[in-house]
Order: C-alpha cells, then sequence, then structure tokens
C-alpha cells in the first residue's frame, strides 16, 4: 500500500469516528431529554416540574447531518456500498474490471458534483443566514464540513480502482 | 418519445446496472439523473437547469432529517449489542432454557436470532452474528450440519419484523405511513414466525432425533451464570421492543435508550472483568461498533438519497401514475395481482438487497395496489382487499417484507444461505439448502394465513 494511499485511509477513517463521535452526542441529547419527560411523569404528582431538552430534535437533526455525510467516504473505502454479485462472477474478467472501473469513476464524478453543489449550497444556506426552527442555530457551520465529506469520498472512490471488489 | 416510455427504459436501465454489478445506490442515482435530462428533452418545459438546483441541498436536507435519525443509531445499537456479547448472552440463556427439550440449542438460535435480529434489525447481520455463536456450540453438540445451518439461515431472516427493525421504518417513510403503527404490526407476524420455527425445529428433531443429539448436563454454576446474564440482556431488549410496540417510545429516542442503556451495560462488564478481559465493550470495541456504523449507515443513507432522486425521476416520467390508471380500468383480480406482486418480490430477494427493493419496487406496486383496491378514499365496505387505504398499507408492507426476506432463503441465491456458508465452509451450499426449505414452507404457510387474516396485522395497532 502506498503513503498516501495510507495516509489518506487513516484521514477517511479518522472524519468517520468524529461522524461517529458526533452521533454519541446526538444519543446524548436524545437521553438527556427522554431522561427529563420521564423525571417529570414522576416529579409532577409533588408539584415540581422537570422539563426536557428544549429544541433537542434541532440539535438531533443537525448532528447526524453531519455525521452520516462523514460515513459516506468510510463507507466506499470499505466497499460498503452494496451491489449485485450474482450475475457479474459468471462474466469474463473484462468485464468484470470494465464493470468496476466504471462504478469507481461514476461514484468519484458523482461525489465531485456534489463537491460542487454543496458549496454553493452552504454559501446560499450561509448569504440567506439559515436558523433551525427552535434553538435558532445557523445551519451551515453543521453543512459546512459535508464539503469535506464529499471531497474525501472522492478520494476514497479512486482509492480503491486498480482492485476488483471481493464477491461472495 | 413519451415520457412513460422514458420512465420504462429507466426501469430497465436500473435492472442492467444492478446485474453488472454497479452499486445499488448509484445505479439507482445515475438513472434517476439520466432520466430526468432525458425527460426534459422530451418535455421541453421539465427543463433540467433547475433540476440540477436542487443539489445544492438536497442531499444535506436528506440526512439532515430528524426521522431518518433513527438508521444509524438503531444500525450503532445492533453493532454495539453483538460487540458487548449479548447476542453470546441471549443464545447461552435461552440454551440453559431449553437444555432438556431436543433440538434445545436449534430453538434458543431461533430465540436469539429474534431478540438480536429485533435489536440489529437486519437479517444479514443477525445471520452473521448467530453463526459466529451458534455454530461452535452445533459443532460441539454433533448437530447434523444441514439442520444447524439451515435453523441458522432462517433464524436470521427473523431480524426484518421483529421491531424495532430498519426495513419497516424505510417502508414507513416510502409509503407516508406511521413508522410505530408499523411496529405494532409486525409484532404478531413476528411472534408467529418465531413459533412456526420452533415447530419445525421440533417436528424435524422428533421424525428424525439424530438431527440434535441431546445436550450434556451443564454444571449448576455455569448454569446460574447463564441465566443471570441472561437477565439484563432481556431487560434492554424487552425495553426497547416493548416499549416501542405498545408506542411508548418514539423511535429516536427509544433507539438512543438503547444505545445508551447497551453502552453503560457493556462498559460497566468491561470495567468490572477488567482490562484486555473478553467481555463487555471496550474502547476498541465502542471505535469497531463506530466504524461498522460508517459503513452501514453510510450505504442506507446513500441508497434513501438515490431513491428519492429515482423516484422523483419517475413522477417525472408518470409511469407509477399510468401503472396505477391501468389497474384502475383493469378486471384483473386484485387477489392475485397481490399475490403475482408478492412472488416478484420473493424473486428479487434472491439478488437483491431488501432495503433497496423496498425502495425501487414498492413506489410501483404501492399506487397500482390502491387503485386495485378503490382508491385512496375507498373505504373498508366498498374496498377489493376489504379494508381502507391506511389499512392496506400495513398488511402490504407486513407481507412485502416477509418475502422481500424469504428471498434471502430462496435457492439457488439466497444471500443469508451464502452468508452461512461462509461460516461453515465445510458445509455444502446444496445441505445449507435442503436444511432451509421446511422453513422456507412454514413461511408460505404464514404469509397464506396472514393475507387469508389480515387482522393478525392491525389488530395492534387499531387497539394500541
Amino acid at each position: 500500500m502506498s503513503k498516501a494511499h495510507s495516509f489518506f485511509a487513516k484521514i477517511i477513517e479518522l472524519w468517520a469516528l468524529i461522524g461517529g463521535v458526533v452521533l454519541l452526542c446526538a444519543v446524548l441529547v436524545t437521553v438527556i431529554n427522554a431522561a427529563g419527560f420521564s423525571a417529570n411523569v414522576v416529579v409532577r404528582n409533588f408539584g415540581f416540574n422537570v422539563s426536557g431538552l428544549p429544541g433537542y430534535e434541532d440539535m438531533v437533526t443537525l448532528f447526524v447531518g453531519f455525521s452520516a455525510l462523514a460515513m459516506f467516504p468510510y463507507c466506499q473505502l470499505k466497499g460498503g456500498n452494496i451491489a449485485v454479485d450474482v450475475f457479474i462472477k459468471s462474466a469474463p474478467i473484462s468485464v468484470q474490471w470494465a464493470s468496476h472501473i466504471f462504478s469507481s469513476l461514476a461514484m468519484a464524478a458523482i461525489a465531485l458534483f456534489f463537491v460542487y453543489m454543496l458549496s454553493l449550497g452552504v454559501a446560499e444556506v450561509k448569504s440567506d443566514n439559515t436558523e433551525t426552527a427552535v434553538l435558532g442555530w445557523p445551519v451551515w457551520p453543521f453543512m459546512a464540513p459535508s464539503v469535506i465529506s464529499c471531497a474525501l469520498w472522492v478520494i476514497a472512490s479512486m482509492m480503491n480502482i486498480n482492485q476488483l471488489p471481493k464477491t461472495a | 418519445m413519451e415520457r412513460e416510455i422514458i420512465g420504462l427504459l429507466g426501469l430497465v436501465a436500473v435492472f442492467v446496472l444492478l446485474m453488472v454489478r454497479v452499486p445499488v445506490a448509484l445505479a439507482i442515482l445515475l438513472t434517476g439523473i439520466a432520466g430526468s435530462y432525458a425527460i426534459s428533452l422530451a418535455s421541453p418545459f421539465l427543463k433540467f437547469g433547475p433540476y440540477l438546483l436542487q443539489f445544492k441541498s438536497a442531499l444535506w436536507n436528506n440526512v439532515a432529517n430528524y426521522d431518518l435519525s433513527v438508521v444509524p443509531l438503531f444500525v450503532l445499537m445492533g453493532l454495539l449489542a453483538a460487540e458487548g456479547g449479548l447476542s453470546r448472552d441471549l443464545f447461552k440463556g435461552i440454551s440453559v432454557l431449553t437444555r432438556n427439550t431436543r433440538g434445545g440449542v436449534a430453538m434458543a438460535t431461533i430465540g436469539a436470532c429474534a431478540g438480536f435480529g429485533a435489536v440489529s434489525g437486519s437479517s444479514i447481520a443477525t445471520a452473521s452474528t448467530m453463526s459466529r455463536v451458534a455454530l461452535p456450540e452445533f459443532e460441539r453438540l454433533k448437530y447434523d450440519r444441514g439442520f444447524a445451518t439451515g435453523v441458522l439461515a432462517a433464524g436470521g431472516t427473523l431480524g426484518i419484523l421483529i421491531p424495532p427493525s430498519v426495513a419497516l421504518v424505510i417502508y414507513a417513510i416510502v409509503v407516508e405511513g406511521s413508522i410505530i403503527e408499523m411496529f405494532q404490526a409486525a409484532i404478531i407476524p413476528g411472534i408467529m414466525a418465531a413459533l412456526f420455527f420452533v415447530i419445525v425445529v421440533y417436528i424435524r428433531v422428533r421424525r428424525n432425533p439424530s438431527l440434535a443429539p441431546p445436550m450434556p448436563e451443564m454444571e449448576e454454576a455455569e448454569r446460574r451464570e447463564a441465566l443471570w446474564r441472561l437477565i439484563p440482556v432481556l431487560l434492554i431488549f424487552g425495553s426497547i421492543i416493548i416499549g416501542l410496540g405498545l408506542g411508548l417510545f418514539t423511535p429516536t429516542p427509544a433507539a438512543s435508550v438503547g444505545v445508551a442503556l447497551i453502552l453503560i451495560y457493556g462498559v460497566s462488564l468491561r470495567l468490572k472483568a477488567g482490562k484486555g478481559a473478553d467481555v463487555g465493550i471496550g474502547l476498541s470495541g465502542i471505535k469497531k461498533a463506530l466504524l461498522d456504523t460508517a459503513k452501514t449507515a453510510g450505504m442506507i443513507y446513500f441508497i434513501l438519497f438515490s431513491a428519492d432522486i429515482l423516484k422523483g425521476f419517475f413522477a417525472r416520467s408518470g409511469l407509477p401514475m399510468a401503472l396505477s390508471d391501468w389497474a384502475a380500468n383493469s378486471t384483473l383480480e386484485p387477489y392475485m395481482i397481490l399475490i403475482a406482486m408478492l412472488i416478484i418480490l420473493i424473486i428479487l430477494g434472491c439478488f437483491m438487497e431488501s432495503l433497496s427493493m423496498i425502495l425501487v419496487v414498492v413506489p410501483f406496486f404501492w399506487p397500482v395496489l390502491v387503485e386495485l383496491n378503490g382508491g385512496d378514499y375507498a373505504t373498508a365496505s366498498t374496498a377489493a382487499f376489504g379494508m381502507d387505504a391506511d389499512d392496506l398499507k400495513i398488511w402490504f408492507g407486513i407481507l412485502a417484507l416477509i418475502v422481500v426476506e424469504l428471498g434471502l432463503i430462496t435457492p439457488p441465491v439466497g444471500i443469508n444461505v451464502f452468508v452461512i456458508k461462509s461460516f461453515s465452509p465445510q458445509t455444502p451450499i446444496m445441505t445449507i439448502f435442503r436444511g432451509v426449505m421446511p422453513f422456507f414452507t412454514i413461511e408460505l404457510v404464514r404469509v397464506a394465513i396472514i393475507i387469508a387474516v389480515p387482522s393478525l396485522c392491525l389488530l395492534l395497532p387499531r387497539l394500541l
């Protein structure tokens, strides 16, 4: 494995892990909210009040949005995007290679397209001052990393181009 | 060219791309975009430029979606459960309970598949996780290999139906139904499946006791330990399943609480056992679960997004509307069409992944069924299937998901069978298929019963 390959593989893995940690943050805020509501069911009988976490749905939405896109490059790198193996297995090796190269290039092109479109989207959301409904948090800081995710997705698509995927 | 013809060609293109091993999400995304371009050429008022501009925010809007947040959370919950050895504890605990019954380990496998499958929500994940846990035990007890691997392949299919299930969430989103109602509707058919499988095991072992040699006596301490470890697993799995089934939680809090409970339990087990022990969840286990979640959830999100783009293309082509118009004016027997749809799903399930099938095929079938039933506003007394569109949504969803999973164990290419084969390379594939056949047959009986008695699906959503 070349140094560049191993470097990008580590970056992509780290990015996915950051996404995973942010997903755990979504778990945390949801659990705090659920605990607040559950506690309220008990303490309201004694005249007390415990509130949930206001706007937790906004937080979950933003956290999961970031997290989901951070997963795309790792999924691509690890061959997680499922494909139908059944027919290609018995095809000539040249057909298998043609299909694999087409898929890798098309995936990279799609990811590159999203780098461009999401850059425009982030700029638009920032200039419009788009905010979440309850918390009023600006959306663009959470959306902007999606451009990095898609750029890593382009790299991940090209990293395994010289290697035929394993069939079941 | 007529827009409907372009839609039809698009459908053909999806299947051609799938056959040459283009990843499912990419195949449907490319078709969606290229098809929309072709439609813009055929119908100049459907311009392609403004269509492309939606991609500035479409991907973000698709993933930053509260309803879909259950997807990575359920995936993470299942992976943490496997990482923390909860599947092993579940299997061992139930094995203790069934140890005095001939074939008890096979029955315990089905019970553990049902429990773990509910949490993992994926048939393939269930089949592979339970293979790792149960196959060594089957080998140790000298169970017949065809029988043992058949039990595992069939048991793996239980994951899709018993709530919480990612497939049920996706189906509910596709048909714009209630996720909670789908969960409630799946409870009775899911329990039926597990019970029917246990009955198959019982009958097979009774007729041929050599399939399942008796279990040797367990030591008291081992038994007590297994039962003790079963309690927290049942409490965690049970609270999630019952809470969702009864509508006490909505899906995202349920999945988050599930993740938190499993993490707390797994980490405390590890802390108690000491660093480097093989029980519970350590840091490396959490890292592995997060990365595996990235691989699985990334794939699901990409398919969901692509399916949305494909759906947009088909809507522009007018093909689903043309099909539903055809259905409304046809004199075909609605039940025959329903059965034909289920057969198509079984055949497609042999080589397609269940989520992709739900996303690609159900949007075509659903409007046809609604029209055959008498339209969106048909009442139970006038409808062809004897139920309104909301109930039809639930009933068809359960039937569709059962047959989609049936495809996973259908010869010649049932994917679950190949998963089991990878864990038991010495067992010939035909032996596994032969082992699966009795379960396949009883599944067909279950489908027939649910077609004949829709209340099995509709009772709980009405009551709860």
